[in-house]
C-alpha cells in the first residue's frame, strides 16, 4: 500500500500549510474594524449585554489564547454563528452545499466533454480554422467577467428567447424531489420524475454554461498545447511508422501523454471554481454557498465569511492532494 | 540477378520555413536489391533521415513535402500509395528503427503492450499468440527475461534493452525491409557492438534487406555490402564496401575516410575536412561540396555533376570523373 | 587594501556594464519580434486606446460622470447617450471612460505592489536559500490555498469596504505568483560567476540581491505582470461587483454592473457597456501577454 503511504507523506506536508490557512483566516477575522461583540449584540444592546457577550465570545483573551479556542472550535465543526440569523454557520452552508455541488459538478463535466473534444482537434488541425476559432474563444473565456457573461445570457437566452428560466433551481411551482444526495437532477432520477428532472436541467444549463466557460477556455488551451508537444515526439513518429492509424496515434498514444497536465489544470480549475461559482449564483439566484456568502458580505456577517472561505479553502487543498495522487496513476515513472 | 526491392528515382523533398525553402533531398536515385544491406552514410544535417523517413512518407506536411520523384517498393508507387495501403505497408512490409532508444517507445504504456499491439494489427492474431511471438522474437534479440519485459515500461530498460525490443518489435512482422536511422549512435560503444550483432543476424537469419543508415564509417564498414555516401542532400558516392574504402572517388568520400585516425597513427591534429557543411536553403550552386573541394574544377560551380561509372558498380558524381548523366 | 577594492569595483562595473549592454540589445529585439506579430500589436493597440481614454476622461468625456438629469433617466442608447443613461440620468459613456481610470489605476497599484513586494520576497527566498527559502514558500503556499476571488473577498470584507482596501486585498493574493517566479529565477542566477565575484569582493547579500539578482529577473516581472493585469482588473471589478472595492456611485465598472442588474431586463445597455469594456481590457492585457510570453520564450527567439 504505497500509495496510502504517499497520500499520508503528502498529508504531512498538507498540515503546516493547513494550519497557516487557519492562522491566515484568524488574522484576517481579527482586523474587523468596529467591535465584533457589538456587532453580534447590535446597536441596541445594553453595554452590560455586550460585556457578557465579549466574555463568553473570549474576546477579551489574549489573541493566542483566542486562536486556540478557534481551532479547538474547528475541530469541533464549529465555525461561529452567523450575525444574520443566529444558526451555526456550519448547519447554513451544509444546507447550501449540495446546490453548490451540483453546480460546480455539471461545470465540471461540462468543461472536460467540451474542453478535451475541442483541445484535440485543435492540437490536429492546428493552423486551420477551427484551431483559429477555438483560440479566440480561448482568449474571450480567460478574459470574460464571468458575472457579465451571466446577464447577457441572461438577456438573451431568458429576455430575448425566452428558452431558459432565469433564476432558482426549478419553477416555483414545482416541489423539489426527495431528498437523497441534494442534488436534484439525481434525485429527481431516482424518484423517477421526469418532468422535475427536466425543470432541473433547465435551471441549471446556464448557470452551469457561465461557470464553465472560463476553465472551459482555460481547459481547451492546455489540451491544445500538451497535445502539439506530444505529437511531436518521437514515439509517435514510431508509431505511425508501425502502421497504426491516425486515430489510435492520437486516441491512444498521445492523448493519455497529454492527460498528465491536463488532469493537474482541472483540479486546480475545481477549487477556482468555488470563487466563480460566488459570482454565478448571485446573477442566476442560485442557492447555494456562494450566493449565501455575497448575501453574508452585504450582511458584514463576519463569521459567515470566515467560515466559508475556510471550508473552501481546505476543499481547495484537498482536492490538490487528490489531483496529486492521480498523477501518479497516470504517469508511471512517478515512484511513491 | 536479385531484384530490386527498393528503387528511389529523382527524389527531392523541400521543406518550407520562415527562413526560406530548405532544399533537403535533391534528385537523389537510390535502389535496395532483395536480401542486401545498403548503407547510407553522411554527416549529420546531410539528409539521411529526411531519405529514411520520406520512404514510408514520414515527412510532416506542413512544412515539408516530397516535391518530385517517385519510390517504388516491389514496383509499388509508395508516393501514390492510399493511405491505407501505407499502413499495411508500415511496420509490416518494410519497418524502421529510430536513433534514439529513449524517446522512441510511449513512456506510459508497457513494452508489451506496444510490441503486441503491432503484431496484434498486422497479423490479425490473438492476444495469446501476439504474445508468444513478442517472447519469441525477444529470445531472438538475446533479451534477458523475455515475459518480464513485456510488462516493464520503457523507463525501467536500459538504452541496449530498448533497442533489442524496438528491432524484436519492427521484425515481429517479417518486413521485407528494415530501414535503420543511426539505430547505435546513441549507445554506448560496448552495447553497440552487441546490438550490431544482433541486427546482423537477425536480418539475415529472415532475409530482411537493410538500409542502415549512420554516420560512423566504421559500423558501416562491419555490417554493410554496398555504401552510399551522402552530401548535404544528394548523393555523390555509391559503391560495393570494399572498393569505396580501398578506391574512394570522391573528394569528399576520401576526405571522410582520411579524417579517421589510424590506432598505430601518430598525429597531432586531425585530418578534418576544412570548412562547414553549407546551408540548405541556399546551396552552393552546381556541386554542393565545390567550396570545401581542394580539387575544385571551373564547372564544379556551375553544373551538378551526375554519376560516372568508374569501375563495376562504383559510381562518382564528381566533374573529375566526367559529367556523367 | 584601497587599490585593491578599487580595481575589483571597477571589475564590477564592468561587468554591470556589459550585462546592461546585452540586455539593451535583447529589450531592441523583443520590440522587434513584438512588433511582427499580430496579437501583440492588437493587444497593445486596445491597452493604448484604454490608457488614453483613461488619461484624458475628463478632457473628452461628453458630460460630467455624475451630473444628474432625471428627467433624462434610463434613456437608451442614442446620438445624445451614446451608451444610454442610468437611473440617475448620468451618462454611462462618460462614467465608463472614468471607470477606465479607475480600473487601469488600480491594476498598476496592484501590480506595482504585488510585483514590488513579491519579487522582494521570492529573491530573498531564492537566494538565501534553505530554512528561509522553505519558510516563505510555505507562507506563499498558505496564501495560495485559496481560491483567489474568495481570499481577496474575506480580506476586502475584513478591512471594509472601500477602494484602497479592495487594492490591498487583491496585492496580497497576487504576491505569491511574483514570488515564486521570481524565486526560480533567482535560484538560477545565484549559481552565476559574477555572483561569486560580487561575493568575493565582499558585496553584502542586500547588496547582491538589489544590484544583482533582480535586475536579472526583470523581464520576466514583466511578462508575468502582464499576464496578470487582466486577472487584477477582473478580480477588481468581481469584487465592487459584490459590494466590497468601489461603491456606488464611484463610476467604476464592476460597480455600475452591480446597480445595472437590476435594470437588466428592460434597460439592457446598463449593465452591457460596462461589462464589455472590462472584457476589452482584459482581452489586450492578455493577448500582449501571451504573445510577449511566447517571444521570450527561448526556444523560439532566435
Amino acid at each position: 500500500m504505497r500509495i496510502l503511504a504517499y497520500i499520508l507523506k503528502r498529508l504531512g506536508y498538507l498540515v503546516p500549510v493547513l494550519i497557516g490557512v487557519t492562522l491566515l483566516v484568524f488574522f484576517i477575522s481579527h482586523a474587523i474594524p468596529g467591535d465584533p461583540a457589538r456587532m453580534m449584540a447590535g446597536q441596541k444592546a445594553s453595554r452590560q449585554a455586550v460585556e457578557n457577550l465579549r466574555r463568553s465570545m473570549g474576546l477579551d483573551r489574549p489573541l493566542p489564547e483566542q486562536y486556540v479556542r478557534f481551532l479547538w472550535g474547528l475541530f469541533h465543526g464549529d465555525l461561529g454563528t452567523s450575525i444574520r440569523n443566529q444558526r451555526p454557520v456550519l448547519d447554513d452552508l451544509a444546507d447550501f452545499f449540495p446546490a453548490t455541488l451540483e453546480l460546480t459538478l455539471s461545470s465540471m463535466i461540462l468543461c472536460i466533454a467540451v474542453g478535451l473534444p475541442l483541445g484535440i482537434i485543435s492540437a490536429v488541425r492546428r493552423n486551420r480554422p477551427v484551431d483559429h476559432i477555438s483560440r479566440v474563444f480561448s482568449v474571450f473565456g480567460v478574459s470574460m467577467p464571468v458575472f457579465w457573461l451571466g446577464l447577457m445570457l441572461l438577456l438573451l437566452f431568458y429576455r430575448n428567447l425566452g428558452w431558459l428560466p432565469g433564476s432558482g433551481r426549478l419553477d416555483v411551482a414545482i416541489n423539489p424531489p426527495p431528498h437523497v444526495t441534494g442534488l436534484y437532477l439525481i434525485d429527481s432520477l431516482l424518484e423517477g420524475n421526469w418532468s422535475t428532472f427536466v425543470n432541473a436541467l433547465r435551471h441549471i444549463l446556464l448557470p452551469s454554461f457561465c461557470l464553465s466557460y472560463v476553465y472551459l477556455a482555460i481547459i481547451t488551451r492546455i489540451v491544445r498545447s500538451s497535445m502539439i508537444s506530444v505529437m511531436g515526439q518521437d514515439y509517435i513518429t514510431t508509431a505511425r511508422a508501425n502502421g497504426l492509424s491516425e486515430s489510435t496515434v492520437i486516441l491512444k498514444h498521445s492523448l493519455k501523454n497529454s492527460l498528465i497536465p491536463t488532469v493537474t489544470i482541472t483540479g486546480l480549475s475545481i477549487g477556482e471554481l468555488f470563487g466563480g461559482a460566488i459570482l454565478t449564483e448571485t446573477i442566476f439566484n442560485w442557492p447555494g454557498m456562494g450566493k449565501y456568502v455575497v448575501d453574508s458580505v452585504n450582511f458584514l456577517d463576519f463569521p459567515a465569511i470566515m467560515g466559508f472561505t475556510l471550508v473552501v479553502s481546505f476543499a481547495y487543498v484537498m482536492i490538490n492532494l487528490l489531483v496529486d495522487v492521480l498523477y501518479g496513476f497516470l504517469d508511471p515513472q512517478i515512484q511513491y | 540477378m536479385t531484384e530490386t526491392l527498393l528503387d528511389i528515382s529523382d527524389l527531392s523533398v523541400r521543406f518550407f520555413t520562415y527562413q526560406g525553402i530548405v532544399r533537403a533531398l535533391e534528385d537523389v536515385n537510390l535502389t535496395v536489391s532483395k536480401g542486401e544491406v545498403l548503407g547510407l552514410v553522411g554527416e549529420t544535417g546531410c539528409g539521411k533521415s529526411v531519405l529514411a523517413r520520406s520512404v514510408l512518407r514520414l515527412i510532416a506536411d506542413p512544412p515539408g513535402k516530397i516535391s518530385a520523384g517517385k519510390i517504388l517498393f516491389k514496383g509499388e508507387d509508395i508516393l501514390g500509395a492510399s493511405r491505407r495501403r501505407l499502413r499495411t505497408i508500415r511496420g509490416n512490409e518494410i519497418s524502421m528503427i529510430f536513433q534514439e532508444p529513449m524517446s522512441s517507445l510511449n513512456p506510459v504504456f508497457r513494452v508489451g503492450n506496444q510490441m503486441m499491439e503491432v503484431v496484434m494489427l498486422h497479423q490479425r492474431v490473438g492476444k495469446a499468440e501476439a504474445r508468444r511471438i513478442c517472447i519469441d522474437m525477444l529470445n531472438q534479440v538475446k533479451m534477458p527475461d523475455p515475459e518480464a519485459v513485456l510488462s516493464k515500461y520503457p523507463y525501467e530498460l536500459s538504452g541496449g534493452m530498448r533497442q533489442r525490443a524496438m528491432i524484436a518489435m519492427e521484425l515481429s512482422c517479417r518486413p521485407e525491409l528494415l530501414i535503420a536511422d543511426e539505430p547505435t549512435t546513441a549507445l554506448d560503444v560496448t552495447v553497440q557492438a552487441q546490438v550490431l550483432t544482433i541486427l546482423e543476424e537477425l536480418t539475415r537469419r529472415q532475409g530482411v534487406s537493410v538500409l542502415f543508415i549512420s554516420h560512423d564509417l566504421g559500423v558501416i564498414a562491419q555490417i554493410c555490402e554496398r555504401v552510399a555516401v551522402m552530401y548535404a542532400g544528394r548523393i555523390v558516392e555509391i559503391a560495393p564496401a570494399r572498393k569505396l574504402f580501398s578506391n574512394p572517388g570522391h573528394p569528399y568520400t576520401r576526405g571522410l575516410l582520411r579524417a579517421v585516425p589510424l590506432v598505430d597513427e601518430e598525429r597531432e591534429t586531425l585530418n578534418v575536412v576544412p570548412g562547414v557543411v553549407p546551408g540548405l536553403i541556399d546551396p552552393p550552386r552546381g556541386c554542393r561540396f565545390h567550396p570545401r573541394c581542394a580539387e575544385m574544377l571551373e564547372a564544379c560551380g556551375r553544373i551538378v555533376p551526375g554519376p560516372v561509372e568508374v569501375e563495376p558498380d562504383h559510381h562518382v558524381a564528381c566533374h573529375l570523373w566526367g559529367s556523367g548523366r | 587594501m584601497a587599490s585593491l577594492t578599487r580595481k575589483s569595483s571597477i571589475s564590477l562595473f564592468e561587468n554591470y556594464r556589459r550585462e546592461h549592454a546585452w540586455q539593451i540589445r535583447e529589450f531592441l529585439f523583443t520590440l522587434k519580434l513584438l512588433s511582427r506579430n499580430p496579437s501583440a500589436v492588437a493587444g497593445f493597440v486596445i491597452i493604448v486606446s484604454m490608457v488614453l481614454i483613461a488619461l484624458t476622461a475628463p478632457l473628452i468625456a461628453p458630460y460630467n460622470p455624475i451630473r444628474i438629469s432625471l428627467s433624462e433617466r434610463l434613456s437608451p442608447p442614442s446620438l445624445v447617450h451614446l451608451f444610454g443613461t442610468d437611473e440617475m440620468g448620468r451618462d454611462i459613456l462618460s462614467r465608463v471612460m472614468y471607470g477606465a481610470r479607475i480600473s487601469l489605476r488600480i491594476g498598476v497599484l496592484v501590480i506595482a505592489i504585488a510585483g514590488g513586494l513579491g519579487a522582494l520576497i521570492g529573491a530573498v527566498a531564492g537566494y538565501l536559500g534553505r530554512q528561509t527559502d522553505n519558510l516563505i514558500m510555505r507562507m506563499m503556499d498558505v496564501i495560495l490555498s485559496f481560491p483567489p476571488l474568495v481570499l481577496a473577498m474575506a480580506m476586502a470584507a475584513a478591512l471594509g469596504p472601500n477602494l484602497n482596501n479592495a487594492v490591498i486585498a487583491v496585492a496580497f493574493v497576487m504576491i505569491p505568483k511574483f514570488a515564486r517566479m521570481v524565486r526560480g529565477e533567482a535560484l538560477a542566477v545565484k549559481e552565476k560567476q559574477f555572483i561569486a565575484a560580487a561575493r568575493a569582493s565582499g558585496a553584502g547579500n542586500v547588496w547582491i540581491i538589489l544590484h544583482h539578482i533582480l535586475p536579472n529577473c526583470f523581464s520576466s516581472v514583466i511578462v508575468l505582470a502582464t499576464l496578470i493585469l487582466g486577472e487584477t482588473i477582473l478580480i477588481a471589478a468581481s469584487l465592487s461587483f459584490i459590494g466590497l472595492g468601489a461603491q456606488p456611485p464611484t463610476p467604476e465598472w464592476g460597480a455600475m454592473i452591480s446597480v445595472g442588474r437590476k435594470f437588466l431586463m428592460d434597460q439592457w445597455w446598463y449593465p452591457t457597456f460596462p461589462g464589455l469594456f472590462i472584457l476589452l481590457t482584459v482581452i489586450g492585457f492578455n493577448i500582449l501577454g501571451d504573445a510577449l510570453r511566447d517571444i521570450l520564450d527561448p526556444r523560439i527567439r532566435r
